[in-house]
């Protein structure tokens, strides 16, 4: 029987092959495939030989191409993302500084899809094939079927534009943004309650609503689903007969013995509900201009900085890997029936 | 937005029941199941209706889409039923046309993903040893990346235009079938019938194309309609984008990305009614792939 530490360290060993895999395949995605960075910077102009040279040269696209991957797996392993071509600004630096408010959209998101998607999955789950489950089924798909962008659209014309109740884009009114600076871990509402600023605080959370309830409400659609058909395996399973015959509350049957176990499942998909968080926040912050990772990912590629969509792709593989890494690791702390 | 929920759930438990069956009442089961669950025929019906408006779009719209000769930001009349847009151009007719390049790239980037990724499937799970585990290993690692990221970077790299937006979507989706026909030609391979095969001297190919493929053909159906439906909102996101398209074509995403500027002023007419469009077709894919998925996975199905 192989242990617990067993299955982490094949994970551990794991992770690191899964990253390579992904960065060989961003490095082939960008050098390989047809088009040459250096003709899409210059975007058609003529120059003389010698200034395309020397941008080549610049991205040492002039060597052979193991050297350039050689090189590109090296500085990566050194935390270094090459320099910005438009401004020569470091990119790990400019992913550092843009990071965090990706990670405050992505964590009040899942706090609202773990509450709507939790909650309507129990709902639906308990009352199979009753109304409640039909409706919350058929809101399911819906959500599924609604482009990210739109349902953020539709917030601000309803709750912005005509109702008025929240600021409809940036992270802070324009004011609080040139007085405050959130240097500690650069989330607005961490560092405002860390320097006891209640002002800024609130007004981050306003600005927060409209972003997280657009990618949060997307989510929960996805994890209520999976809710729902966990616990309605569970349900029917010997042990909760037992449970219901000995006389226990409904309420305990479900909560207790239940959720508890439809839960070991659903913590197996978070891993991926974690890469269609990424990709839904490069959209919700176009639509509501936070000026997150997403943002800047899209930035770079209108202004064909080749380096900086290298470096903010590689980040986000990198951040996959340890997340699903990390939800493994959890799965199996959980469920002390795992053993790999 | 690589999101096939309806799937993760279903795809291990499907063959098992399916061999079971026996091939001759499928059909006949088929469409007792589907009056059944008239939800996957109201997908089928909401899908027809939207091809065919947009098929026949040249003669439905009352204005030529890209012809500016309508008043300026009009709200919705009675000439124009969805009103005009900033370029005087009539926003319904716009919306009749606009889903031609969505289906098309839904469907074909789906098309040409199924193809790569059953390939791959079939031969991988089917030869095994280092080859299938270093092949899973790379399609496991494009599979946890999102999706709407790696088509905006592939994307971003070949350029405008309805071909590389095809591209960079299908590439997201090749995981996707190889994940699903490698663990069932896994599974397939191991029953008794391939072994006869196999003792009575029959070549591989055959094995694997006789006995093996056609097996995992069903589930494959199940996955395809949610992974169109999925396509479609990715080819939005990259239009919404800007990466996608080149003005003046008429396409949803595209479009709402037009109007988004003239929404702060209260222009709602210009997001809202493409966003409909694109919710009612990726509703229609959706229903058609859930009611498949139940009615090939007894488990699911109820009633």
């Amino acid at each position: 029987m192989k242990g617990m530490g067993q299955y982490i360290i094949t994970r551990l060993l794991l992770t690191p092959v899964t990253i390579l895999v992904l960065l060989t395949f961003v490095f082939l995605i960008l050098r390989v495939i047809p088009g040459d960075p250096v003709e899409a910077l210059l975007g058609g102009r003529s120059v003389p030989p010698e200034v395309e040279a020397r941008h080549r040269a610049a991205l040492g696209l002039d060597k052979p191409i193991y050297v350039q991957y050689w090189d590109y797996l090296s500085s990566i392993l050194h935390g270094d993302f090459g320099r910005s071509l438009i401004d020569s600004q470091p990119v790990t630096t400019d992913i550092i500084q843009r990071f965090p408010t990706t990670l405050e959209l992505a964590i009040f998101s899942i706090l609202i899809a773990t509450f709507f998607g939790l909650g309507s999955g129990v709902i639906a789950g308990r009352r199979a094939d009753r109304l409640a489950d039909h409706a919350i089924r058929f809101f399911n798909i819906g959500i599924f079927a609604t482009p990210i962008f739109w349902l953020g659209l539709m917030m601000q014309l309803v709750f912005g534009v005509w109702l008025h109740w929240f600021p409809v884009t940036d992270q802070l009114d324009i004011l609080h943004k040139i007085t405050f600076h959130a240097d500690i871990t650069g989330l607005y509402t961490v560092d405002s309650l860390i320097k006891g600023n209640l002002t800024i605080f609130t007004d981050a959370l306003r600005h927060l609503v409209m972003p997280s309830l657009t990618l949060g409400i997307i989510l929960s659609g996805f994890l209520g689903r999976i809710t729902r058909v966990n616990l309605m395996e569970t349900l029917d399973q010997d042990y909760i007969r037992t449970a219901r015959s000995k006389g226990l509350s409904e309420r305990n049957v479900v909560y207790k013995h239940a959720l508890r176990n439809a839960f070991i499942p659903i913590m197996t998909v978070l891993g991926l509900q974690f890469a269609i968080l990424l990709g839904g926040a490069v959209l919700t912050e176009s639509v509501f201009n936070w000026q997150g990772l997403g943002h800047y990912l899209l930035d770079a590629i209108t202004k064909r900085d080749y380096v900086a969509i290298q470096g903010t792709v590689v980040f986000i593989a990198l951040f996959i890997s340890i997340v699903n890494f990390l939800t493994d690791l959890t799965y199996s702390l959980i469920d002390p029936r795992v053993k790999y | 937005m690589k999101s096939s929920p309806l799937i993760e759930l279903t795809a291990e438990e499907l063959e098992a029941d399916l061999s079971r069956r026996p091939n001759r009442h499928r059909i006949a089961y088929f469409f007792n199941q589907l009056w059944h669950h008239k939800l996957p025929l109201a997908g089928l019906l909401l899908v027809i209706a939207i091809v065919l408006v947009n098929v026949f779009a040249p003669w439905l719209a009352p204005f030529d889409p890209t012809t500016q000769d309508q008043p300026r930001l009009s709200r919705p009349t009675q000439d124009n039923l969805m009103g005009t847009d900033a370029l005087q151009r009539d926003v319904f007719s716009r919306v009749l046309f606009g889903g031609r390049i969505p289906l098309i790239v839904g469907i074909v980037s789906v098309l040409f993903a199924l193809t790569v990724g059953v390939l791959l499937g079939w031969v991988s799970g089917f030869t095994g040893g280092i080859f299938d585990r270093s092949l899973a290993l790379i399609m496991d690692a494009i599979y946890s990346f999102p999706g709407l990221i790696l088509a905006i970077a592939v994307s971003a790299i070949l350029g405008r235009g309805v071909l590389p937006m095809t591209i960079a979507i299908s590439v997201v989706y090749v995981p996707t079938y190889f994940r699903v026909v490698r663990g069932q030609v896994f599974q397939i391979k191991e029953q008794e019938y391939v072994e006869a095969a196999r003792a009575l001297g029959s070549p591989w190919l055959r094995i694997l194309l006789r006995h093996i493929a056609p097996n995992t053909m069903s589930s494959i159906l199940a996955v395809a309609p949610i992974n169109v439906a999925d396509a479609i909102l990715t080819e939005a996101g990259l239009a919404f984008l800007g990466l996608g398209l080149a003005p003046p074509t008429p396409d949803w995403g595209f479009d709402i990305s037009n109007g988004q500027q003239y929404l702060l002023a209260g222009d709602w007419w210009l997001v809202t009614f493409p966003g409909i469009m694109i919710i009612l077709v990726s509703l229609g894919f959706g229903m058609m792939g859930e009611g498949l998925s139940d009615w090939l996975n007894p488990k699911r199905r109820r009633g």
